[in-house]
């Protein structure tokens, strides 16, 4: 491999754990794209990232740019000679001045085309300059770059234009072969940060004979850094990391005789440590009659830690290789007793009084001031999961009873102190109890699905509980004049719409034995408004700003990989949330589909041809004057026939909602359509022909127009 | 290391980096951030240093003397450099040390955690530090205070004494902490504790605190329009302080949230504003 080694390590203070990867991936990409730029390009570019260090480095960059040769243009071409033939003054002095002896005017001078015509032109040599001057402008640019997700203030700057950053920059090695690249960060008030050719390990080990901990060490390459690292406590690449981790994990995990529960975890807590090494803990037997919910936030969002399905034990990532002494473990213990502690006390208080006992107390949390309490909300939840869970021919009395209780756990101790077990609370709580499965999980499941990802309740009767809850915080928050306003949504109306739109979207799937019955969000929202008892002008306000609300949802909940935006506008053309989500999702999937195989590229075209020539009142005519003796011509007879055939095809699946042939068999139409529009001059002199073709073109508009706004699908799904 | 001797050493140790060493405020207030000495200092361009105790008061963390781990008040120690040195991180390492915290055998980190104090139009980023799994300091660059945007960054350290002093003294109750030789925590606070929480939780005047902090908004507004910021922001203090009270008794309901966070929030901001304003 020929050019030299770039080797860049910017040392901070810890970088957010999540973050790293990102970082270190966004900075390879500027520091590639500036070499590429300025004609450097390395033969490889490759990142790292970890808590403290964003490396990037490149192999095969060239010592310098290559020469250029840059056409340098005079005067016009015209003005060039002068009426003898000769180098006029304009030109000759232009030559001079681009260094050029009269004796080289023949063969230097040359006529160059230009976009604003002839020009004469000199070709001059432009030697590249040595990479290692063009390096701190690359790296520069590189810096600022990289995608933060949120910039830190530090009083730095670079070439006096300030430089926030993720975290402070506290060393820089920066080496373009073995010489170091001239960089520097200055720091208002303190010592510039200089690039130089040391780094730095691990704060408090090393394993190098007679070097303190955390002191600095020269490197010359990747290859060295890597290397120095490693026997100073740091391992640089990521998925060593994350193999050392998970040996790590394994350790642990054979010593307690039971699995972890890691799961995608493993990935960050890989970037939140430098050398990976864990430690298992263990906790009194008596907290595993604590639920394991309860248990499982303790160790996993407070502490970080990894739990275990039954054991009781919990696994504490490390930063070291080893804990000889017991203190990394029993500290860790010690701070897991004392929080389990807490949690059991809340969860010992707040099982002394039956949680339906407990709802008076919703009087005194305010749900909005204009809306009252919490109580008062209890009691519309009631009403409206009944009213859902009836339609669709679940448990509405499990579902009342349970959408009664869901908001008592509110005003326990537990969800004081761990906002994140709302829900989960009250169903534990009701478990603990004896209530019926169909209730407490109603309840523990009432706050999913979060928006459009995530679970969905596990049963009917949890879905009407959720379902009744976004809907009267959708329709009395908007009664009190709540509606989200550009970027501001402090009652995440947003992610409650979202979050109602996937549960009906999903239901019928997931509720095998309650296929049918799912309101639609209008149907929902409507009843959620009589709960406020609103007056009817207010109501018809509020009910347009909802619709528009919901309306503007759907999209999101449509759009996928399978199924482009232009497909899923072609069915919102006319379906919005007067109608079932689940149908519409049908509706959208299958016509995906069909695009996908049949030609739908024609159709599109056609119905926006169509459009164009139809005028709104034959469009509404919908080819009903249409006149088959009148069509002369083959093609718009064959067209003619087939229409008739696809259309009762079409209107007999949709009415046995099977959408998929529905769409097939509209496909079927475009040969005879591109043909028509071939062969047949639709604007016909004689006007009774004229308006019998109009109406057979609005016939098929009319067809297309049962599927939504086909003119939508090409753009997208091409 | 006694609970007493901690506090010594620790403000030895930043006196010895040439911070000025004051006193807790003498006023009550949920944590050291509000101290005029952080609030104030952390404006403007002016460099300092400075490290005091201040004791801190979050009403509905009161257990009454009967947790081992949550109190009414407790006590932080709270460090500002401004500008914040390059070397920070290494001299808050050494400072443990002093402590008698061994970094090589323990497992020391620095997690994200950022830091917002939305009544004090305040905001910061930096990381919770965790000395083996356990909380012991909150690390922050303030980024803005009083809704202002700060230049230099000050980097403020805060120690939750209580926690560092029962991981160095390996006790489980804090109750059971040495204060000093031969002199418990227990000795030294229980009664206020159980006092406190009563107070608080118990025969707090609900209608009376309400009005307090009506006052308190209106009388700081005054006082900081007529140039007396520091009396003004006192009353930004009270009216935080008897926030927290109505909230622990449960008694701001989710609308008069908001409405009563921007009042302190106005008049700490106000305060800000007219403390750069005035040279």
């Amino acid at each position: 491999m020929s050019g030299r080694e770039l080797l860049i390590e910017i040392g901070c203070e810890e970088i957010p754990a999540d973050w790293v990867e990102g970082l270190a991936k966004g900075f390879e990409t500027a520091v590639a794209e500036g070499l590429d730029r300025e004609r450097l390009t390395a033969e490889t570019v490759g990142s790292h990232g970890t808590a403290r260090r964003l490396v990037v480095h490149g192999a095969g960059i060239p010592e310098s740019q290559p020469d250029q040769v840059r056409e340098v243009l005079g005067p016009p071409w015209r003005v060039a000679r002068d009426e003898g033939g000769r180098w006029s003054r304009a030109a000759a002095g232009f030559a001079r001045r681009q260094g050029i002896e009269e004796a080289d005017f023949e063969s230097r001078l040359r006529a160059v085309e230009t976009p604003r015509g002839q020009y004469l032109g000199i070709r001059q040599a432009v030697p590249g300059k040595p990479a290692i001057r063009i390096l701190p402008g690359i790296l520069e640019g590189a810096l600022r770059a990289v995608p933060l997700p949120k910039a830190m203030n530090w009083d730095a700057s670079i070439g006096e234009r300030p430089f926030p950053f993720a975290r402070p920059v506290r060393w820089i090695a920066a080496l373009f072969g073995d010489e170091v690249i001239p960089f520097r960060i200055d720091v208002t008030g303190g010592t510039p940060v200089v690039a130089g050719n040391r780094s730095y390990g691990h704060r408090a080990r090393t394993a190098v004979d007679g070097e303190s901990p955390g002191a600095s060490f020269p490197v010359d390459s990747l290859a060295g850094l890597r290397e120095g690292l490693r026997r100073r406590f740091v391992i640089l690449d990521g998925g060593e990391r994350r193999g050392r981790l998970l040996e790590a994990l394994g350790r642990c995990e054979t010593e307690a005789g039971e699995s972890a529960e890691v799961g995608a975890a493993a990935d960050v807590h890989k970037d939140l440590v430098e050398y990976p090494g864990a430690v298992l803990g263990r906790f009194p037997d008596e907290f595993l009659s604590l639920p394991k919910e309860i248990r499982d936030t303790v160790l996993i969002h407070h502490q970080k830690f990894f739990p275990f399905p039954t054991r009781p034990s919990f696994i504490a990532v490390t930063n070291l290789p080893d804990d000889p002494e017991g203190h990394v473990r029993r500290g860790a213990e010690r701070v897991v007793v004392a929080r389990l502690r807490d949690a059991r006390f809340f969860w010992d208080e707040d099982r002394k009084v039956p949680l339906a006992e407990t709802r008076p107390r919703l009087a005194g949390v305010v749900f909005h001031q204009r809306l009252g309490s919490f109580r008062e909300k209890a009691g519309r939840m009631e009403e409206l999961a009944a009213w859902t869970a009836d339609s669709t021919g679940a448990d509405a009395a499990a579902a009342s009873q349970a959408a009664g209780v869901a908001k008592c756990d509110l005003t326990g101790n537990l969800v004081g102190e761990f906002a994140s077990l709302q829900g989960l609370a009250g169903g534990l709580l009701l478990r603990e109890e004896g209530l019926p499965e169909t209730v407490w999980q109603a309840v523990y499941d009432h706050y999913r699905p979060a928006g459009l990802e995530g679970d969905l309740p596990r049963s009917p009767e949890g879905a009407s509980v959720a379902l009744a809850d976004r809907a009267d915080t959708l329709a009395g928050l908007f009664l009190a004049g709540e509606e989200p306003s550009g970027s501001g949504d402090p009652f995440a109306l947003r992610r409650a719409a979202l979050s109602m739109i996937r549960v009906l979207r999903d239901a019928p799937a997931a509720y095998p034995g309650h296929r049918s019955g799912w309101p639609s969000p209008r149907a929902l929202l409507d009843r959620a408004l009589d709960g406020y008892r609103p007056d009817g002008e207010t109501r018809a306000g509020v009910a347009g700003k909802l619709a528009a609300f919901v309306n503007d949802r759907l999209p999101h909940a449509f759009v996928a990989p399978s199924t482009p935006r232009g497909v899923v506008n072609a069915v919102l053309a006319n379906r919005d949330w007067s109608h079932s989500v689940a149908d519409t999702r049908q509706r959208i999937v299958d016509l995906a589909k069909a695009v996908e195989s049949g030609d739908y590229t024609t159709l599109a075209a056609a119905s926006r041809r169509v459009r164009r020539i139809l005028t709104p009142e034959i469009r509404e005519g919908k080819g009903a004057g249409l006149d088959p003796a009148l069509l002369t011509e083959a093609a718009e007879q064959e067209l003619c026939a087939r229409l008739e055939r696809v259309e009762a095809e079409v209107l007999r699946c949709f009415a046995e909602t099977r959408y998929f042939p529905a769409f097939q068999a509209l496909a079927t139409l475009s040969p005879a359509i591109a043909t028509f529009f071939d062969d047949v001059l639709v604007m016909a002199e004689d006007p009774a022909v004229r308006a019998n073709r109009l109406a057979l073109l609005a016939r098929l508009d009319a067809l297309f127009s049962e599927v939504g706004d086909l003119s939508q699908i090409e753009a997208s799904a091409s | 290391m006694t609970f007493q001797e901690l506090i010594a050493k620790l403000t030895g140790y930043w006196a010895g980096q040439g911070a000025v060493v004051v006193q807790p405020y003498d006023m009550e207030m949920g944590a050291g951030t509000m101290h005029p000495e952080t609030f104030f200092r952390v404006l403007g361009s002016a460099p300092w240093k400075v490290v005091y105790v201040q004791p801190s008061r979050r009403p509905a963390d009161g257990r009454y003397g009967e947790n081992p781990n949550r109190l009414y008040k407790h006590h932080q120690l709270q460090l500002i450099l401004k500008p914040s040195p390059q070397d920070i991180q290494d001299l808050y390492l050494e400072s443990l040390a002093a402590c008698g915290v061994d970094a090589s055998q323990h497992d020391l980190r620095f997690e994200e955690d950022n830091w917002a104090a939305p009544t004090l139009g305040a905001w910061g980023v930096g990381w919770q530090v965790v000395l083996d799994g356990l909380e012991i300091s909150q690390f922050t660059y303030f980024q803005q205070a009083g809704g202002i945007e700060l230049a230099p960054i000050s980097v403020e350290i805060t120690y939750g004494l209580e926690r560092l002093a029962m991981y160095l003294q390996d006790v489980e109750d804090v109750y059971d902490l040495a204060w000093a030789r031969g002199v418990d925590y227990r000795t030294v606070r229980l009664a206020d504790e159980q006092q406190s929480s009563r107070y608080a939780f118990e025969e707090a005047d609900t209608a009376a605190l309400g009005r307090g902090f009506d006052e308190a908004i209106a009388e700081g507004s005054r006082l900081i329009e007529s140039g007396l910021v520091i009396p003004g922001y006192e009353q930004c203090l009270r009216a935080s302080h008897l926030f927290n009270l109505l909230d622990s008794r449960g008694a701001v309901s989710v609308s008069d949230r908001p409405r009563r966070i921007l009042a302190v929030r106005g008049l700490a901001t106000a305060a800000a504003h007219r403390h750069l304003a005035e040279p």
